[in-house]
């Protein structure tokens, strides 16, 4: 015998109606909460994005090269050549000389030919280099003090006579001296800093400093220490001698 | 005048009204006979349910009765187990001793609606890793291109030993050989001289492009300078007439039998000599 389904009483019905009225709201609150969550996150996400792009490097630390810290003594190793202070002699005068052999005794004599003098220091610089692949001219070398200020190497003495603008080649270490003339308060905390030479070209001269970037350079510390820099200035020989080296 | 003209038109007055729910004289049951659902007016289906009768002033038929309470479906009980082909929706654990119903084949609404979440997810993960990837790649490109550009490959041509070659309208044929150990020279370094023989073999390209860059190479890609000591001016260099040249460079003792003299005009435009 098939059984009747039966409508329920009126009372019933409503109530059921009622929750199922509120289920479905609170289906479409959670739809709309969702909806609300998810754009926020995206805009969250957009907005880092767009945010993230402001993290760039400004122009001064674009340009500035990459730096190899070494001690007195200790070699700096730059990828494209390594260089060590052998030693360090703050002066008054330097001396030039010139060697020439003496044909009657076929012994090397040594001449000076001229003397250079500063109301400051002479700071002589004696290093040694080596490259990694490829033929280097170490010319640009500076003395940088403590307080960032910079003293380019000076032009009063020529190259033939520091070997500073003879290449350094891969395989040997070949010797040269920087000379920087700067006031005896620099020195303390000072180091030597020597720059690989660009590889621009024509570049260089057209936009100088434009395309300098990630150049290798090696920062030497002069001196152990302040006492170091001290003993320096207070062991001062009166001058120098350089001969020109071929 | 027809019936289903516009309702614009104005009736006939001598026409009979129409009634459509005036009985049906043809349609009409035997006296006594009236459907309760028929108007009797529909003569196209004519009703042949048997439904009861319903006498004026007679009791009501026994389907018009109020029946049991309603009771929600999934409620034990709602429906009877005697109505053929239902099958109740599994409310809880079956009793011990319940026969199974039938396996359901289709996954249910909130299974389908958890697979649709699980594959929407893998779709955005594939969807930011795809767009990282491809963010990344274009700029490896990019970089890749410039650094192509600015660094070409180098362009090297062997030449064997004891051999010639031409390059930039020159017959080239070079010996290397160990040279005397000059004052000044650093230790732990070797002198080699290269004879280098030039032969011209067109002007117009002597006059553009001679000389061109001497160095001493390893095959590590070590490079050492090589500086010519007699150089041709290249007024003096006439086609198919061989000029000398001396080049001197220093390389590091241990490579004084392999170091390779090598001479070019541009990264691409290269001739090394076997020794």
């Amino acid at each position: 015998m098939v059984q009747r389904l039966t409508a329920p009483p009126p009372d019933d019905r409503a109530e059921g109606e009622g929750r199922g009225e509120e289920t479905r709201q609170a289906g479409r609150a959670r739809r709309v909460a969702r909806r609300l969550g998810n754009g926020t996150i995206a805009l969250v996400i957009a907005a880092t994005a767009v945010y993230a792009h402001t993290f760039v490097m400004d122009q001064d630390v674009l340009d500035a090269p990459l730096t190899t810290r070494a001690t007195a003594g200790a070699v700096a190793e730059t990828g494209r050549f390594g260089i060590r202070l052998e030693r360090v002699v703050a002066t008054r005068t330097i001396r030039l000389a010139t060697p020439s052999n003496d044909p009657v005794t076929g012994g090397e004599t040594i001449k000076e030919t001229g003397h250079v003098g500063t109301p400051d220091i002479f700071v002589v610089a004696t290093v040694r280099a080596t490259s990694a692949g490829e033929p280097l001219w170490l010319k640009r070398a500076s003395l940088r003090t403590r307080d960032g200020l910079e003293y380019t190497n000076t032009d009063r003495v020529y190259g033939i006579y520091t070997r500073a603008d003879h290449p350094i080649q891969h395989g040997w270490w070949s010797e040269a001296d920087y000379v920087f003339e700067v006031p005896p308060q620099a020195l303390p905390g000072a180091s030597v800093v020597i720059s690989a030479p660009s590889t621009n070209g024509i570049y260089d001269e057209i936009y100088p400093g434009r395309y300098d970037q990630l150049l290798p350079e090696a920062s030497l510390s002069l001196t152990a220490d302040d006492a170091s820099a001290r003993r320096l200035l207070d062991d001062m020989p009166d001058s120098v001698r350089l001969v020109v080296r071929l | 005048m027809s019936r289903t003209r516009g309702n614009d038109a104005a009736p006939d007055p001598e026409e009979e009204a129409f009634d459509a729910f005036a009985p049906n004289p043809r349609n009409s049951p035997p006296s006594g006979g009236e459907s309760v659902t028929s108007t009797g007016s529909w003569e196209a289906f004519p009703t042949t349910f048997p439904f009861p009768a319903i006498s004026q002033g007679g009791p009501p038929p026994t389907a018009l009765e109020p029946g049991p309470a309603f009771a929600p479906l999934g409620s034990p009980g709602a429906v009877p187990a005697s109505v053929p082909g239902f099958v109740p929706a599994a409310s809880g654990p079956p009793e011990p001793g319940t026969p199974k119903g039938p396996r359901r084949t289709s996954p249910g609404p909130r299974e389908r609606g958890r697979l649709v979440r699980a594959l929407r997810a893998a779709g955005l993960v594939v969807a930011a890793a795809g767009l990282v990837a491809a963010t990344v790649s274009v700029q490896w490109w990019d970089r890749s291109a410039w650094v192509a550009e600015r660094y070409p490959p180098q362009g090297i041509k062997d030449v064997g030993h004891d051999q010639e070659a031409i390059l930039h309208g020159v017959n080239w044929k070079v010996g290397v050989t160990a040279g005397p150990h000059s004052p000044g020279q650093d230790p732990g370094t070797a002198s080699l001289v290269a004879d280098v023989q030039v032969t011209p073999t067109s002007t117009a390209e002597i006059e553009r492009s001679f000389p061109p860059r001497f160095t001493m190479r390893d095959r590590a890609g070590h490079v050492w300078l090589a500086n010519a000591e007699e150089t041709p001016i290249r007024s003096d260099l006439k086609v198919g007439q061989p000029v000398r040249m001396k080049v001197v460079a220093i390389v590091p003792d241990r490579l004084r039998d392999t170091a390779e003299f090598v001479l070019s005009y541009s990264e691409r435009e290269m001739l090394r000599f076997a020794r």
